[in-house]
């Protein structure tokens, strides 16, 4: 995995204060392969907060304190509103071939 | 090219996104506010409505982040030392050429958020949706805002 500590740490943090103590983060995509380079670092969120809007603040509010903490970076959130009716494929890729961060 | 001259050429960009942009939330505002059912529903031509005002803040946003503020900071010779983009932030918003500079660290975050790879669920689809046109009205009012402000200096 190539996240550094503190970038871990940072994103568990804000996470977990943007998407509620019971949120799940995973990380997917290239960061996972200890033998690639570069690329975004693409995260996987599941959270019980039933409201669309609420949800989606809380991914802006998010973006905003890693970029704050971690510099500019490409960070590209997928989020899963536990409770959706809608199953997309990415989820179960995620899960399967991502990190559990959270 | 003068500092007069870039401000002017990078303005004109900025207007033209800002007049497709504007054009852009005009036809979608009888259909506010947006949710799932609405979104299923939306016809071909109102699907090229909505990428139309998603294309256009970003571009807007991303235009005058990069462009415009470092050109309006030229025009009146206050950059200075500022290299690092959150201290020409401050130092607009501190001049009143930005009215602040936390809502266009929010703007920009929208702006990263929407460029997405994964598809979303219809729900977070329209909350994005409702969410970019809100922040398109505050985008083009610091538009406004700059516009004005870099007037003296012309």
């Amino acid at each position: 995995m190539r996240l550094s500590a503190r970038q871990v740490d940072v994103i568990c943090n804000e996470g977990a204060a943007c998407f509620g103590g019971d949120a799940r983060l995973w990380l997917f995509g290239s960061r996972v392969d200890d033998q690639k380079r570069g690329g975004d670092i693409d995260l996987y969120i599941e959270s019980e907060t039933l409201d669309s809007a609420a949800l989606l603040d809380a991914k802006i509010h998010f973006l905003m304190q890693l970029h704050n903490q971690l510099g500019e970076q490409k960070i590209d959130v997928v989020l899963h509103r536990m409770g959706s009716a809608t199953d997309l494929p990415i989820y179960r890729v995620a899960q399967q071939e991502g990190v559990r961060l959270l | 090219m003068s500092a007069n001259e870039r401000y002017h050429h990078t303005l004109a960009i900025c207007l033209r996104h800002a007049k497709r942009l504007r054009w852009a939330l005009a036809q979608l505002s009888p259909q506010l506010p947006f949710d799932e059912h609405k979104i299923d529903r939306l016809s071909d031509v109102e699907f090229a409505v909505v990428d139309q005002l998603l294309a256009r803040f970003g571009q807007l946003q991303d235009t005058m982040g990069k462009s415009l503020f470092p050109a309006i900071l030229e025009l009146t010779k206050e950059q200075g030392e500022l290299v690092a983009f959150i201290d020409q932030l401050h130092r607009l918003e501190k001049l009143g050429a930005v009215t602040s500079a936390d809502a266009w660290l929010e703007l920009r975050a929208l702006r990263n958020a929407l460029t997405h790879e994964y598809p979303d669920e219809p729900s977070l689809q329209a909350a994005m949706l409702n969410k970019t046109v809100e922040a398109a009205v505050t985008l083009l009012a610091v538009l406004d805002c700059g516009e004005k402000y870099a007037k003296k200096y012309l």
